[in-house]
């Protein structure tokens, strides 16, 4: 998919990926454990963002919404497959950090939006 | 040999007559067998589409309540209103747009399939009656951005539908049936997208949804394991058919998306529209029923998808 392609929607898929992908870790972690804490914490952060997504507004032809659009998508393809991987969450919790920056950034260049905590 | 001339005219006229009158009923028996599975597609996809905008603040209150739960967190009243995506009214415009577009393919249909110009003119009178309500309560909903996209879709729609129905009012049916098919075109694909657009955002927030749910039915059966009684044994068992089941709801999910169907709707609108501007030969007729049929199979089986979904969750 190139950059150009990358609607708001497409936006809201592919974090919804990554929650469900979130999701089949969290459910492989005992549920006290500290990753599996972090896990969750993390899961409500990105489901907050990809909730933002949903009310806010974009013009989708600037520069602005591309390119971090385009970071969100590079982002969440290369953990994609990592962030199911419960022996290296150490990497995922770096990834989720960039990919949390790229959708502020996005939901910077809105022209309406709701900005989660 | 004047009076010759005269009959000979006479004939021609007739003939004339005979032949723009065929051709008219002809044209409307073309369009009827594909306009008549349109119109019955396009009420499962309708239906479809309401069942999601209904959820869409559903979905949002659910997940909060339960993530509360699972934390054993507090709820609040004020948190759960600001979960919600769209105001009860802002749903409530949507549907009525849903409905409008169902109700204007029934009007195609009458038009297509109709004789009884009476039926014809009350339909449309009624339809025409309704769109004006509606272009006011849209007209409200402009104050928000996040309504922009349907806002800007559903003025035009309505506008175009009202035209059609002014014209069906006056029994010019198939000048109504052309206007119909020709002007609308944009307008209508444009209104199907921004509801579609609207329906793939509630399908992804229920995926999230099911998804964290998953994880509740995990944890409730891992709460379970380890104690080996008979009573704990039992309920290990129900919690793991629990799982089985909610695993059978989760793998089927996906097929009830409604973007293809919504797609194949604005699609099937398309092929009508070539077929309006076509030669009208048996081979632009097949494409349109293949077209057409086609988007039936689509909404048909979303629509089935989502009414399992709904008996068995």
């Amino acid at each position: 998919m190139s950059n150009q392609e990358l609607s708001r929607l497409d936006l809201i898929r592919i974090i919804g990926d990554m929650i469900t992908a979130i999701d089949v870790a969290r459910g492989s972690l005992p549920k006290g454990s500290p990753e599996r804490k972090e896990l969750d914490s993390w899961r409500l952060r990105l489901d907050a963002k990809q909730h933002a997504l949903a009310d806010a507004v974009f013009d989708e032809g600037t520069v602005a919404y591309q390119s971090a659009s385009a970071d969100i998508d590079h982002i969440a393809s290369a953990m994609s497959e990592a962030i199911m991987d419960v022996n290296n969450t150490a990497q995922t919790f770096e990834n989720l950090e960039r990919l949390a920056s790229a959708i502020d950034d996005l939901l910077d260049c809105a022209a309406s939006a709701f900005k989660p905590v | 040999m004047s009076e010759l001339f005269r009959l000979i005219d006479r004939k021609a006229v007739f003939s004339l007559v005979a032949v723009c009158v065929l051709e008219g009923c002809a044209n409307r028996a073309a369009y009827r067998t594909p306009v008549t599975t349109f119109q019955d597609a396009s009420s499962v996809m309708v239906h479809s589409a309401r069942i999601y905008l209904t959820q869409l603040n559903k979905i949002e209150r659910d997940a909060y309540i339960r993530r509360q739960a699972a934390n054993n967190q507090h709820i609040r009243l004020d948190e759960i209103e600001k979960t919600q995506s769209f105001s009860p009214e802002e749903i409530a415009v949507r549907l009525e747009a849903l409905n409008e577009l169902s109700r204007y393919g029934e009007l195609l249909g009458h038009l297509a399939n109709s004789d009884a110009p009476e039926r014809i003119t009350a339909s449309a009178s009624d339809l025409a009656d309704s769109l004006q309500r509606l272009s006011d309560k849209v007209s409200q909903l402009a104050r928000r951005p996040t309504n922009s996209k349907f806002v800007n879709s559903a003025g035009p729609a309505v506008k175009i539908v009202g035209e059609v129905a002014s014209i069906a009012v006056e029994k010019k049916i198939q000048a109504a049936l052309d206007r119909a098919i020709l002007s609308g075109e944009g307008p209508i694909r444009d209104l199907i997208h921004a509801i579609r657009d609207d329906i793939t955002i509630a399908f992804e927030r229920k995926r999230n949804a099911l998804s964290a749910q998953r994880v509740d039915y995990v944890d409730a059966y891992e709460d379970t394991v380890g104690t080996d009684n008979e009573a704990n044994g039992d309920q290990r068992r129900q919690r793991a058919n629990e799982l089985i089941a909610y695993l059978d709801v989760w793998e089927s999910f996906p097929l009830s998306n409604p973007h293809e169907g919504l797609n194949a709707l604005a699609d099937a609108y398309s092929a009508l529209v070539a077929y309006a501007k076509s030669p009208k030969t048996p081979t632009d007729l097949s494409g349109l029923a293949d077209q057409i049929e086609l988007f039936a199979a689509r909404a048909n089986r979303i629509g089935g998808v989502i009414q399992q979904l709904e008996k068995n969750f």
